[in-house]
């Protein structure tokens, strides 16, 4: 063999190696969505390497799957996903990957709603004519600062510990931390909503019952006429009515959604459209979960007053 | 005031959270000091973990005190929405819907989640129970084709065009069976197994490999392991009609598939051997396999930017099979794809995606024939997506004559498993010359439906 194909083969050998090799002693973790990376990256700290395959500006029912996706979590240590058939677009990536730690059963697979009590969990007989209905419950979470403190970093942290026992201490450590934080924002967040306490709101998708749960208010309507299904012009009218007869005057919507039938309904109403970032990095200037509550509260806050 | 666990209050229950005392995990416990203390609203108190309160059994109806209100005017109109709470709290008790279903709560089709190790047992969802059900889907796909020449298959009829069924699951650890039975009009309508194939994840324990094992559509290029209705327009490209078939290439054997580490980029290496011939017409599509063929796809994936990414594919697939008047011949096929995708927000995305396949028979250059698309596709709204299509393709030899198009279509999104297409399509075929045909397609389904990663 010449030197010169001795070399070539060296380096090629050295790639595939270097390739397959860690880059860094850090637990590898994918998140569903930027919000799940975020606990993560805050209970991990520097020994985690927190990534996620949706960010706040996109819809998390409908992401499209693509082979960069793969090579995240085929070079995962863990895996954070957000279940009740939210996230359906993670089973042909996970498939793709074929990396036994993420897998369902595996050592770094987590479901970060193990554990919650869902709302609006439907009962009786289901077709796809209600719309896109969730079976297992409303999987929309993300947006309780206390589901997210007890629940999502509590099994966040479950799997931290898992997949790397050695630093157990400090993942507690930083978890006890994160949730103590989190508990002090909750009080801002509950006294700035609680004058509102019991007010109806519109919602664009069902995207905040844990939200409005969270803080006492109401979902009095929603633009969509069920859930996924296009509005239409009709059904923003009678529901414009409904709000003018019974005071209602907010209507929240991820801000990643087309404004043409919120807006529609704010002007037959005299409503007020709360655009609400869909997760961290929704919007700029969103980078924590505390700055997401913050903007959610202040806005909700406002249009309430 | 205690007030008794509500056992079928929703609300978050930590599974290792210990149970506060007096309570079952997952129970609301209110104190009046608690209320009290908290300027008159009912709110759980922290105990060890805060419990939620589902929104069935918050006080919403009872008003609030107004702020002028002496002492105990606010202690009756707590102690009135705390009377309304446990009323609530024993409806939920007596298990009593809100509206009484028509028939028993049918159990979940999708697998449950499965508790991640060492995590306590969760608490099953409410209304819903275990199931070893599999996946169960169904898909319909209904068009209408309208042309001003006869050569556009059936032209001036709606009809059902396929029928899908799906039947998916895991079924041992790293095994899973996919089954899809389809029904197409064809000649006359005839059931069939599109697909059924066993996946072995990491066989031998070994990382980044797969096998999959069964009758599969071959994994060659961009569109031929696709189903029809994952497809962005109506009609199959000329070239995929002419050089692969009607129904492309579709056949029993094995293929491994190996995703080779190369830094940040995706290398996936699908090497497969077949043992039967795909179905094909005189002079169309690819009649390679009967007794043994060979398939390779190298298929490279890169990020550009930030919701950008690239795709490059080579795709070859070899067998021995019989040439009309010819006999006996090595055929093969050999084809480059790509696939540009952007996503600039929710919703939206363009893609752009193409593919040159190579036809060529007993090995000599004059035998080789060539075909090919290009699609550009924009999704613009939730709802809608638009797009362009065009086709040119020389039939294997040694068929003679060419075929070209360019197809508008459109794609109206009603549900997720819903979609209304209009297809336009214009070009030229040897036996009919100039053609103009106009497709309508209703795609519609019920079921978890999934598709290996393409």
């Amino acid at each position: 063999m010449s030197l010169r194909r001795l070399n070539a083969f060296t380096a090629l050998f050295a790639l595939l190696v270097l390739g397959a090799a860690p880059a860094n002693a850090k637990v590898r973790v994918i998140a569903a969505t930027d919000n799940l990376a975020w606990v993560t990256q805050q209970i991990g700290g520097g020994l985690v390497s927190a990534d996620y395959l949706a960010n706040g500006n996109q819809d998390p029912h409908q992401i499209d799957a693509r082979p960069s996706q793969v090579v995240k979590l085929a070079r995962a240590d863990m895996l954070v996903r957000i279940g009740m058939d939210l996230d359906l677009w993670l089973e042909p990536l996970i498939d793709a990957a074929r990396n036994p730690k993420i897998s369902r059963g595996g050592r770094g697979y987590v479901d970060a709603h193990v554990g919650l009590r869902p709302l609006e969990v439907p009962s009786g007989k289901l077709d796809p004519s209600m719309g896109d209905i969730h079976i297992q419950g409303n999987p929309h979470y993300e947006f309780s600062p206390e589901v997210m403190r007890s629940i999502v970093a509590h099994n966040i942290l479950v799997g931290l510990e898992r997949v790397d026992p050695s630093n157990s201490a400090s993942y507690q450590s930083n978890y006890n931390a994160l949730s103590a934080r989190i508990q002090e924002a909750e009080k801002r967040w509950k006294a700035k909503l609680a004058p509102f306490h019991g007010r109806a709101v519109v919602t664009y998708h069902k995207t905040f019952p844990y939200l409005l749960n969270y803080f006492g208010l109401r979902e009095f309507e929603n633009v969509e006429p069920k859930p996924g299904i296009e509005p239409s012009a009709g059904h923003v009218a009678q529901v414009a009515r409904e709000m003018k007869q019974n005071g209602v005057k907010a209507i929240i919507a991820e801000s990643y959604r087309s404004r043409r039938f919120s807006d529609l309904l704010a002007r037959q109403s005299g409503g007020t459209v709360v655009p609400i970032p869909g997760g961290i990095g929704g919007e700029k200037g969103i980078d924590s979960y505390f700055s997401l509550m913050d903007a959610i509260v202040n806005r909700i806050a406002q249009a309430l007053a | 005031m205690l007030i008794p666990a509500a056992t079928g209050a929703a609300g978050p229950a930590p599974s290792a959270a210990p149970a506060a005392s007096g309570a079952k995990a997952g129970n609301l416990i209110i104190t009046r000091s608690g209320v009290a203390a908290l300027g008159g609203r009912s709110v759980a108190t922290p105990v060890d973990r805060p419990r939620l309160v589902d929104k069935a059994v918050a006080p919403a109806d009872a008003a609030a005190a107004p702020a002028t209100a002496t002492p105990d005017e606010r202690i009756k109109a707590l102690e009135e929405q705390v009377r309304q709470l446990l009323q609530r709290i024993d409806q939920l008790e007596k298990n009593q819907p809100a509206t009484p279903p028509a028939e028993p709560t049918p159990p979940p089709t999708e697998t449950p989640a499965e508790p991640t190790p060492a995590e306590a047992t969760p608490p099953a969802p409410a209304g819903g129970s275990a199931t070893l059900l599999p996946n169960i889907s169904a898909i319909g796909n209904f068009k209408f084709a309208g042309g001003d020449r006869k050569g556009t298959e059936g032209r001036g009829k709606v009809v059902l065009d396929e029928f899908e069924v799906g039947l998916q699951d895991r079924v041992a650890p790293d095994l899973r069976l996919d089954a899809f039975l389809t029904s197409d009009r064809g000649g006359r309508w005839s059931t069939s197994v599109e697909e059924a194939y066993l996946t072995w994840t990491n066989p031998l324990s070994i990382k980044s490999l797969s096998a999959r094992i069964g009758k599969q559509r071959t994994p060659f290029g961009k569109l031929n392991p696709t189903h029809p209705h994952t497809w962005l327009y109506v009609t199959q490209p000329s070239a995929i009609t002419a050089l692969l078939g009607p129904d492309g290439l579709n056949s029993d054997g094995i293929v491994g598939q190996y995703l080779i580490p190369l830094g940040g980029n995706f290398l996936n290496l699908e090497l497969g051997r077949w043992e039967t011939a795909s179905d094909a017409e005189p002079g169309l599509g690819f009649a390679g396999g009967g007794k043994g063929a060979y398939s390779g796809r190298l298929w490279f994936g890169k990020e550009v930017g930030r919701d950008r990414e690239l795709e490059i594919g080579l795709s070859h697939y070899t067998g021995r099979g019989d040439v009309e008047g010819r006999g006996r011949q090595r055929l093969a096929i050999t084809g480059l794809d790509f696939t540009f995708r952007n996503f600039p927000r929710a919703y939206q995305r363009l893609i752009l995606q193409g593919e040159l396949i190579q036809h060529s028979t007993g090995g000599f250059s004059s035998h080789r024939r060539f075909g090919g698309y290009l699609t550009l596709a924009k999704r613009f709204s939730q709802y809608y997506e638009a797009g362009l299509r065009g086709d040119y393709t020389r039939y294997p030899y040694p068929t003679p004559g060419h075929e070209s198009a360019a197809s508008l279509f459109l794609t109206r999104f009603i549900t997720e498993q819903t979609l209304l297409r209009l297809e336009l399509r214009h070009g030229a075929r040897p036996e009919a010359g100039a053609f103009n045909e106009a497709w309508l397609q209703i795609l519609t389904g019920f079921g978890p439906h999934s598709h290996n990663l393409q």
